[in-house]
């Protein structure tokens, strides 16, 4: 008899979403602006998040694009767990957004999750659609960002992914890289500088393919706050391009 | 020693021409300078593609590429540069053009004071046929990759799928920074504007869609402009090694000397026939009883030049019974002809004689003229309505609910096409549904599907999206597959339906026998279409010859007309029927009492005769 109150209860629980959800206007999806792949994996509404594969419109950037900042990705495997435990740090009680991509050349993949204040700093992600694409930890990049309330610009939060440590920033020229360079410095509460870290000192890697992330190796440090990360790159073909991002780093 | 930007220009050309002392630039040498390295600057962020050179004259250079290169969402990029292939390491600006469609995902650049660019002679002849593109034919693309300017892979992909929508080929590597760029054919002719990855498929328009879309805003695509083919590079056959000559002379001057047509006429139910040169003038011939030719005098049996104001440059002419307007490049909208109700100008006069600018802020996309109201769409196209533009209708048509002498917005009316047809409007959606508005003649009821006298848009019932419909008496449509329905009035056989009886409820009915058409164009009891493959067909009504087959026997199913020509688009007037081939030249057949087939006699012909090319 409870078996049977509980089915009845869940089958109105159901219907009554697929009525919400048949009276939604709009596609919470379309804000991103993808155009799904065709099949199970295609780019779409998936409970709580927008995920999977993508028609890619192939406009270039030689831009740096920032594709994670995250703990170590190489180490985990979507492919052992149905979940994997997302968990972020964050200055103040605020709308977060996480958006997954897939590094792995010529492969669409994407995963958009916005995150309200009150929803906590954690996600459980589902991994079915990783596993479909048989996406591995490093191929990868995860990004989460907030709007920093006090200076209303983006700011990208600390991510750890599972049990993975070790945080770190990755970029990704659109065109080959002879050299890249990197500033660091603490903002104030206003969002303006307050003390140089790094100033222009380059990686030395040797070699920064078009399209390949590189990670950068962020210095410690002791007082929990905004920081501003500038990188600037030698374009192999001549110019050169700078990415500029703010980050919210917890104290080590 | 400083050598000048034409004699940097030369050199490259001659450089990029030569792989071996005095060879033959290869096809890819030859087409690379119809290409441009696009680099758009938005606020925060960068995009790089490659665009396509459309047509330029002294002043401007003409530049289409793929829409999401120079704009996201409802962002415009901030500043455009690009690179010319003759002038290495330069680059100029250039300003978006306010036509661009987001869901055809296409945008158009002007570059302007072209002439500081000395552009050389650009092969616009190097244009394929993507009705010819097979399953399996080789393809290649040219773009902008990581930064590469002009890359091309040395191997080829494969065609996976060709259909008027899209091509789709087998890319091994195709990635960011090939939008805009080019998809040739193994003959290195153009074939389609390439947009989309869709891994291991490529994705590009093909150059029918693309070059229709164009001139409907009223550019004058150059491609196509001449009849040569560029020879396989493997060809055994091919001419002895010569030199590459550079033109001395801008080739402009060289190709808008060359008389030739680019464009014909849009419309329905005229005794008259327009159409626009390739030095962008309007040209009008046959019945001026209501000014329709925008020229003094009386009627003409051979071209004569509308009176345009000096300066004004027309793209696409619109005509019915009695009026015509011609719009700009700059989309603005000029008419002429009879304007008893307004229908050409707001000027209180009953005939417009020379053409008067009808207003100097609205700009639009595209016209429909039909009996004492004419229509059109407003550009820009709001990104977020994908395509469809609000319409705008001046002059009267009591169902249509307009009675002014001035352009009023139709509220709640967007379309992404419209034709017209005598009191009749109709207009496709962005997903294919196709409405009409209005009635047939008086007392006489036009079927709408089952609804007769439509006040408001009524939704035509038709078994697929369509890419196109003409309204008018009978109407027709073509389905994204090809098909052509056709319903309404059907005293000669006009709606094509063979020995088959039209539905009872007036539903649209499948034309018989073909499904491969790329437009059809409605006459008064006859009705033409024309092929993907560019073959011209009539059915109806052929007692004035109408259906060009050398006979007077009416045909109530498709007969091919009596010319191996292949047509870019067709005018079927109240009694005659003319169309623009590829090759440029202008061919009529049917009536000719008033000199519309404009080969300077009146005498009817029932087969195609050729409209001299204005000099």
């Amino acid at each position: 008899m409870v078996m049977k109150h509980r089915t009845w209860q869940y089958a109105v629980a159901i219907g009554f979403a697929v009525c919400l959800r048949g009276q939604a206007a709009d596609d919470p999806c379309k804000e991103f602006g993808l155009k799904p792949a065709g099949g199970p994996s295609g780019y779409n509404w998936r409970a709580d998040r927008c995920e999977g594969i993508f028609v890619q419109e192939v406009a270039g950037s030689g831009d740096l694009r920032l594709v994670s900042f995250s703990s170590r990705l190489d180490t985990v495997d979507p492919s052992s767990v149905g979940r994997l435990r997302l968990s972020w740090a964050q200055p103040s009680s605020s709308e977060v957004r996480l958006r997954a991509y897939s590094l792995r050349s010529r492969h669409y993949y994407r995963m958009d999750l916005v995150r309200g204040a009150q929803a906590g700093a954690s996600y459980d992600w589902p991994t079915d659609v990783l596993k479909i694409e048989n996406l591995k930890g490093a191929e990868l990049g995860i990004v989460a960002w907030m709007r920093a309330p006090a200076f209303q610009q983006d700011v990208y939060l600390p991510l750890k992914v599972g049990t993975a440590a070790d945080l770190s920033v990755v970029l990704q020229p659109g065109a080959e890289l002879s050299e890249a360079y990197i500033s660091f410095s603490r903002l104030g509460a206003d969002g303006k500088p307050v003390q140089q870290l790094k100033q222009d000192e380059p990686l030395r890697r040797g070699y920064y393919p078009a399209g390949r992330g590189f990670s950068l190796p962020l210095p410690k440090v002791s007082v929990a706050g905004y920081y501003r990360l500038e990188a600037a790159g030698v374009l192999k073909n001549g110019g050169s391009v700078t990415r500029t991002v703010l980050l919210y780093l917890p104290a080590n | 020693m400083r050598l000048s930007r034409r004699s940097v220009g030369v050199l490259a050309m001659l450089a990029a021409g030569c792989g071996g002392a005095f060879a033959q630039p290869s096809g890819e040498d030859r087409i690379k300078p119809l290409l441009v390295m696009i680099s758009a600057q938005f606020d925060n962020a960068s995009k790089d593609g490659a665009g396509i050179i459309i047509d330029h004259n002294v002043g401007r250079l003409y530049v289409v590429t793929a829409n999401h290169v120079v704009r996201e969402g409802p962002r415009e990029a901030k500043s455009v540069k690009v690179r010319f292939h003759w002038l290495p390491g330069e680059s100029f600006e250039a300003k978006l053009a306010d036509n661009f469609d987001v869901s055809l995902d296409v945008a158009v650049l002007v570059v302007a004071d072209a002439a500081r660019l000395h552009i050389p002679a650009l092969p616009f002849e190097a244009l394929g046929d993507t009705t010819q593109l097979r399953r399996e034919h080789r393809v290649h693309s040219i773009g902008y990759p990581r930064a590469t300017p002009w890359f091309s892979r040395p191997s080829p992909d494969i065609v996976a799928s060709a259909s008027t929508e899209t091509i789709q080929f087998e890319a091994a590597w195709i990635g960011p920074g090939y939008s805009g760029g080019g998809l040739f054919n193994d003959r290195w002719q153009l074939v389609g504007l390439i947009q989309r990855d869709d891994p291991p498929i490529g994705e590009a328009m093909p150059v029918e869609r693309l070059f229709g879309r164009l001139r409907q805003w009223g550019y004058n695509v150059r491609f196509g402009a001449a009849a040569a083919v560029i020879p396989p590079t493997s060809a055994p056959s091919a001419p002895a090694p010569s030199a590459p000559a550079p033109s001395a002379k801008p080739p402009s001057a060289t190709d808008a000397a060359t008389p030739g047509w680019s464009n014909i006429g849009f419309g329905y139910n005229g005794n008259f026939t327009c159409a626009v040169s390739r030095q962008r003038e309007a040209y009008c011939w046959g019945n001026n009883a209501f000014g329709q030719l925008g020229s003094s005098g009386g009627a003409s049996n051979v071209p004569r030049k509308v009176e345009l104001p000096p300066g004004v440059q027309a793209g696409v002419v619109y005509v019915a019974a009695s009026h015509a307007c011609a719009l700009t490049s700059e989309r603005l909208a000029y008419c002429w002809g009879s304007n008893s109700s307004g229908q050409a100008s707001g000027v209180e006069e009953t005939i417009t004689a020379k053409p008067r600018l009808l207003s100097d802020s609205l700009k639009f996309r595209t016209l429909a003229l039909g009996n004492r109201f004419s229509c059109g769409l407003i550009s820009p196209d709001d990104p977020k309505t994908r395509g469809e533009s609000d319409l705008y209708c001046w002059g009267n048509n009591s169902l249509l609910g307009v009675r002014s002498r001035t352009p009023v917005r139709k509220e709640n009316m967007r379309f992404v096409t419209i034709r017209g047809g005598l009191s009749i409007l109709c207009g496709t959606k962005e997903d294919g549904a196709v409405y009409c508005i209005g009635s047939g003649e008086t007392n006489k009821k036009l079927t709408i599907g089952s609804l007769a006298m439509a006040a408001l848009p009524v939704r035509v019932s038709l078994p697929e999206p369509a890419n196109s419909v003409v309204g008018g008496p009978h109407s027709c449509a073509v389905g994204r597959s090809g098909t052509g329905y056709c319903w309404g009035q059907n005293l000669r056989g006009e709606l094509g339906l063979g020995k088959a009886a039209p539905p009872s409820d007036g539903s649209p009915a499948a034309i018989s026998g073909r499904s491969d058409f790329a437009f059809i164009y409605v006459g008064v009891d006859f009705t033409c279409g024309r092929t993907r493959d560019g073959i011209a067909l009539c059915w109806g009504s052929n007692q004035s010859g109408t259906l060009g087959n050398g006979t007077t026997v009416d045909s109530s199913a498709p007969v091919q007309i009596s010319s191996q020509e292949n047509f870019f688009t067709l005018y079927a007037g109240a009694k005659h029927v003319c169309g623009l081939t590829r090759s440029q030249k202008i061919l009529c057949w049917g009536d000719n009492t008033d000199g519309q087939l404009g080969n300077g006699t009146n005498q009817m012909s029932l087969t195609p005769v050729e409209v001299p090319p204005p000099r």
